[in-house]
């Protein structure tokens, strides 16, 4: 007869805490990613990334030559003016239209996924780089462009659907190993972020608390669409409500699958309502293409098989 | 949380007989930083840091002054050097911003419009190449800020104006103070005007040209709708 527990295997020991929280952060940081989100992230982003190059060179000389206007003095004692390229040469149209370049490169590289990673942090610099030039233009959206680009880098974005995979299939070379979703991750924790610290400063003044804070907002000629005082006060308050319920439960819902698609559809809504109501640009559009970021690699692949990008995955 | 509740990032299965990148990925469970060998243990590490940088930086961007200047040395290059970084509080306070037009005096006295932040009226391309004219235009209206740029800012406008206006004569900031309303519907500020800054044009030099709109003269509540700015 043979020894039954000899047959039995060890139990396993059990994981201190710091063990089980370590675990659980390099689960979440460090999940492997085929690189489908990546990608679709990267073609969004890369459409608004060559909107927003247009935009540049639209203003290049306006709003950062040596006869703008903001000529470099006003700027030049500024703390870390010295990370900008102009501060090397002030007054060279080289720089300035190298800068817009660069810039126009590196959005229409990333977008079609030749070497992606180096042209998100080649955007992520121009972008800094401008904006330390003149920052009185700066506004959220494109300081969220820039952040976006650089965690863009830290991302798998020319894993499928891009020049570079294409190369590798044509060289005959194994495809990409799958990277981990590091760098989605900081991007998803960054526009959570966005919003609940976004929420928490509207909490700290009473109008919005009261609900009467949209009414300030809409009525302003300076931002609103169509400026009017709303009159109506259960209008009013909805708005003013909605708009922190939003800015409170995306962030803590997004990260379940099930909750996913509907903070996702409801965020669209909120931001195409502002572009449609107010005068902010680029800031909802910035926002609204982050959102592929949250999105699993299986859930991108449905999306990008809807834009008939990718073959579906149903036969 | 995703990556946490069972879901794996490459959790759609790619059907049979269809090549696909992502067919390689073998979902392994990522590695204990013990069960790493010496360049993933530096690799870990390095990310590691990034991460702390990166999110510390991104709650010290949005916190109170103090704090910021706290951590300064810690991570005031990477937010704010490199931009990093930002303060997201959308709103928080009711919006004062008022219109800012920059005008031209020509040497008949005629007022021409030059610029404004009043994107209203404007044409697709006008709003998409002005998006931003609001935030730099408008801080005009701030002391500080005009103190700091509102010189550059009205010589680079004398020599636009130039352009198309060779007798102008001086360029000026005006502010257009809009109407302000209580909650009972009871007005509490009159709309106005006041000019912030008026500079002389003495520069000939020429530079690239937006197009001037002719404009009625002042006063007007405000810039001519329908015109865009330069």
């Amino acid at each position: 007869m043979s020894d039954v527990s000899s047959a039995v295997a060890p139990e396993p020991p059990i994981p201190s805490r710091w063990q089980i929280l370590e675990r659980m952060l390099v689960d979440f940081f460090g999940a492997p990613s085929s690189g489908e989100s990546a990608a679709l992230f990267r073609i969004v982003f890369g459409v608004l990334a060559c909107w927003e190059a247009w935009a540049v060179w639209l203003n290049l000389e306006r709003y950062y030559s040596a006869t703008g206007v903001v000529t470099y003095e006003v700027v030049k004692n500024d703390a870390y003016a010295w990370v900008s390229l102009f501060a090397l040469a002030p007054g060279s149209n080289a720089m300035l239209y190298g800068h817009g370049i660069a810039f126009a490169v590196a959005a229409v590289l990333l977008l079609i996924g030749f070497r992606p990673r180096v042209m998100a942090l080649v955007l992520c610099y121009v972008s800094a780089s401008l904006q330390i030039r003149n920052p009185f233009v700066l506004n959220s959206g494109d300081r969220l462009f820039q952040i976006a680009a650089g965690l863009g880098a830290l991302m798998p974005l020319g894993h499928t659907l891009s020049v570079d995979a294409l190369i590798r299939r044509m060289r005959g070379q194994p495809i990409a190993k799958p990277l981990a979703i590091y760098g989605q991750r900081l991007l998803q924790l960054e526009i959570a972020y966005v919003y609940l610290s976004s929420c928490i400063a509207k909490c700290m003044n009473p109008r919005w608390i009261h609900g009467i804070a949209l009414r300030d907002v809409l009525s302003s000629p300076v931002y609103a669409e169509w400026p009017r005082y709303f009159d109506f006060f259960p209008v009013v308050v909805t708005l003013t409500w909605m708009t922190l319920v939003f800015e409170l439960v995306f962030p803590l819902a997004v990260w379940w699958k099930r909750w996913r698609p509907w903070m996702i559809l409801w965020g669209i809504g909120f931001h195409v309502g502002i572009d449609a109501m107010m005068v902010i640009p680029v800031f909802s559009a910035m926002m609204i293409v982050c959102y592929a970021a949250y999105l699993t690699d299986g859930e991108a692949k449905w999306v990008l098989s809807r834009l008939r990008l990718r073959r579906s995955p149903a036969r | 949380m995703a990556g946490t509740e069972g879901e794996s990032q490459a959790d759609a299965a790619p059907p049979e007989g269809i090549p696909d990148e992502g067919a390689a990925l073998v979902p392994v469970p990522p590695k204990l930083f013990s069960e790493l060998d010496r360049k993933g243990k530096a690799v870990r590490i390095v990310a590691i840091a990034f991460a702390v940088l990166h999110l510390g930086a991104m709650l010290v961007g949005g916190a109170v002054p103090s704090i910021k200047r706290f951590f300064s040395p810690i991570v005031g290059f990477y937010g704010d050097g490199l931009r990093m970084s930002n303060a997201w509080g959308m709103f928080g306070k009711p919006p004062t911003s008022t219109h800012v037009a920059v005008e031209g005096t020509l040497a008949d006295g005629r007022i021409v419009l030059l610029s404004t932040t009043d994107s209203h009226g404007r044409s697709w391309f006008e709003r998409v190449r002005d998006a931003r004219i609001r935030k730099i235009q408008g801080k005009l209206a701030e002391d500080g800020d005009r103190g700091r740029i509102g010189a550059t800012f009205l010589d680079y406008y004398c020599r636009e104006a130039r352009r198309e206006h060779p007798d102008v004569r001086e360029v000026r900031a005006r502010n257009i103070i809009h109407e302000l309303r209580d909650d009972d519907g009871k007005v509490t500020r009159q709309a106005s005007m006041s000019i912030l800054m008026v500079r002389r044009c003495i520069d000939p030099s020429q530079g690239p040209m937006p197009r001037t709109i002719p404009h009625v003269s002042p006063p007007a509540p405000r810039p001519q709708e329908g015109g865009g700015d330069m």
